[in-house]
């Protein structure tokens, strides 16, 4: 087999053009945000946040059928209460942000599920729900752009406070930044990313869009903006990896592109020459705690 | 036509049902597909209660029985199953069958499962079963078998009901036949979402080309979908057909990228709901039937 039919010929297919482009497209924009997650310690977010966008879509199902728009728009609306709501909770009362959010996104997976037994056709909504990225359709391919563009410019307009409020909150707060805000606007982001994600790729390849990237960029970068370029380098060579794989392989799209990303996590979190799991034994870390 | 004898039937049922009060109760049974509850109406008549646990359009890959569902089951005198594990949950459900009732998997029984080429290990068998005639009229056979089993006194007329209802399978299968017959052999090419019309293929000499497996669960990968893109531009097949209980944007990427007409949407999974044009056997293989040889016939 030659060079051209391993590489190029797969792409010959517009299906495999299509996943390529809105993997690369929501792996940049999901690479960006999963590096704040990772250092702000929500790394566990994504998967609550997947849950509790439930009600939300089976809600514009009943109401509006299987329109991509309408299911957005739903999800959306959703995971922008569960976010919002967890940190406002967290502002107003004595409960910490962590268990707000883990109550609420169980609590709104609950009505998620009473909905979708009481719609009156239960045809596979999950199926619905939750895209492939096979089947990337135009409209879908658009969102991604316009999610991809918009996380983007967030993160460069608003480049030093998201540095700040990812490190330093507190200082953050007294040099006068408006933390609150940055934090809000944050989750925001991170709802319209994960909706977009999961409704054109499916919940597995969202969520390993988001994290595996970030992590593995965590394992080899000590600079923010290092960390930020390479979670999304790593994003847009890994997906191209595993179209391939899954092209010539014959496994399911989204579980082989989140394989090759854990194949690089793994690699890293094993060989990284400062912060792997090799060089700390070498330097006896083990019989010290680390911070 | 049959519709209305469906409704007829339900009417009569309901009128008996108000004074039932004397005579022997009637026969409980609760079905687990669409198909398995016309036909479990159609032999029981008035004799039988029949309760349809999975509702017209709902995926029965992916159906999650509700604690009135399983209270049913409880209940029921002969609970059937579509089988050849249609249903991945019926051994859990067999447990809650009770003391008195009979689980019936009919698809197990029938004579020539088709199986499907061992994937991961294990050999599986095709449960769409009921998308030929002859496993429908072996399906009605085996019900009335098993109602008269139940209720002996009245297996008279449950032979009577399967006759009239086998003969008017017999009828649908011929007019099938003869639609079918005016596609060329090499135009006969099935390109859908799910392997679900492989006795259907059987016998009309079809070739089924899946996007993925036989559960709507089973996600697709590149390299089958760029096989169907090849073969479809190859033999230049006439159409490619999405279902009702499934996602159709891997098919209209299909469609998309090779310039095949979309054939229409098939009822692979069981009837369709109220007002689709597919509520009973009769009209669902019609509207099949109807799909695949307007859109792969010759012009």
């Amino acid at each position: 087999m030659s060079v051209h039919d391993l590489i190029i010929a797969p792409f010959g297919y517009e299906f495999m053009r299509r996943g390529l482009l809105s993997s690369v497209l929501l792996g940049t924009s999901g690479g960006l945000v999963g590096c704040v997650l990772v250092l702000r310690r929500m790394a566990l977010m994504g998967d609550a946040l997947s849950h509790s966008l439930l009600p939300g879509v089976a809600a514009a199902w009943f109401f509006f059928g299987t329109s991509t728009t309408a299911l957005f728009f739903g999800g959306l609306a959703a995971g922008l209460l569960t976010a919002l709501g967890s940190a406002l909770l967290s502002r107003l009362t004595r409960v910490k942000e962590d268990a707000a959010f883990g109550s609420l996104f169980i609590v709104f997976f609950g009505a998620g599920v009473a909905l979708v037994s009481k719609l009156p056709t239960r045809i596979n909504l999950s199926d619905f729900l939750f895209g492939n990225v096979l089947g990337v359709s135009s409209g879908e391919l658009r969102l991604a752009g316009a999610v991809c563009a918009v996380t983007v410019a967030v993160f460069v307009v608003f480049y030093r406070s998201v540095l700040l409020e990812t490190f330093d909150p507190v200082f953050h707060r007294a040099a006068g930044g408006r933390g609150g805000l940055v934090h809000m606007g944050f989750l925001a982001l991170t709802v319209l990313n994960l909706v977009a994600a999961m409704q054109t790729m499916g919940v597995v390849l969202a969520l390993g869009l988001f994290l595996l990237p970030a992590v593995s960029a965590y394992l080899w970068c000590d600079r923010f903006l290092a960390m930020l370029l390479l979670s999304a380098a790593l994003a847009v060579a890994d997906s191209a990896l595993g179209m391939l794989v899954s092209f010539h392989a014959g496994i399911a799209s989204g579980a082989s592109i989140v394989l090759c990303l854990g194949g690089v996590f793994i690699f890293s979190a094993l060989f990284s020459p400062r912060h792997g799991a090799l060089a700390a034994l070498r330097q006896g870390a083990l019989r010290r705690p680390s911070t | 036509m049959s519709a209305f004898r469906g409704s007829a039937a339900l009417a009569a049922s309901a009128i008996l049902a108000l004074s039932a009060s004397a005579g022997p109760p009637s026969l409980r049974v609760a079905t687990l597909n669409t198909v398995l509850t016309e036909i479990a109406r159609e032999v029981g008549g008035r004799e039988v209660e029949v309760v349809g646990l999975v509702a017209p359009g709902v995926d029965p890959h992916a159906f999650n029985p509700s604690p009135a569902d399983i209270a049913s089951v409880v209940d029921a005198d002969v609970v059937l199953a579509s089988g050849l594990n249609m249903e991945t949950y019926l051994d859990r459900l067999a447990a809650v069958v009770g003391p008195r009732g009979r689980l019936v998997a009919v698809g197990d029984g029938l004579a020539s499962p088709i199986a499907m080429p061992p994937a991961a290990g294990r050999a599986e068998r095709d449960p769409h079963w009921w998308h030929s005639i002859a496993n429908m009229l072996a399906a009605v056979e085996r019900v009335r078998v098993e109602f008269a089993r139940a209720r002996p006194g009245q297996s008279g007329v449950f032979a009577a009901n399967a006759a009239d209802y086998s003969a008017r399978l017999r009828e649908l299968g011929s007019w099938a036949g003869g639609e079918i017959a005016m596609l060329p052999a090499e135009r006969r090419v099935l390109v859908t979402s799910h392997d679900a019309f492989g006795y259907f293929a059987r016998d009309y000499g079809f070739r089924i080309l899946a996007i993925s497996g036989l559960s709507t669960e089973s996600e697709a990968d590149a390299r089958n979908v760029a096989r169907l893109i090849d073969l479809i531009r190859r033999e230049r097949v006439g159409a490619v057909f999405a279902e009702s209980s499934v996602d159709p944007r891997l098919v209209e990427n299909l469609v998309r990228e090779t310039g095949v007409r979309l054939g229409g949407t098939l009822y692979a999974d069981g009837l369709g709901p109220r007002g689709s044009g597919a509520e009973t056997y009769d009209s669902m293989y019609r509207h099949n039937v109807l799909a695949i040889v307007g859109a792969l016939a010759p012009r």
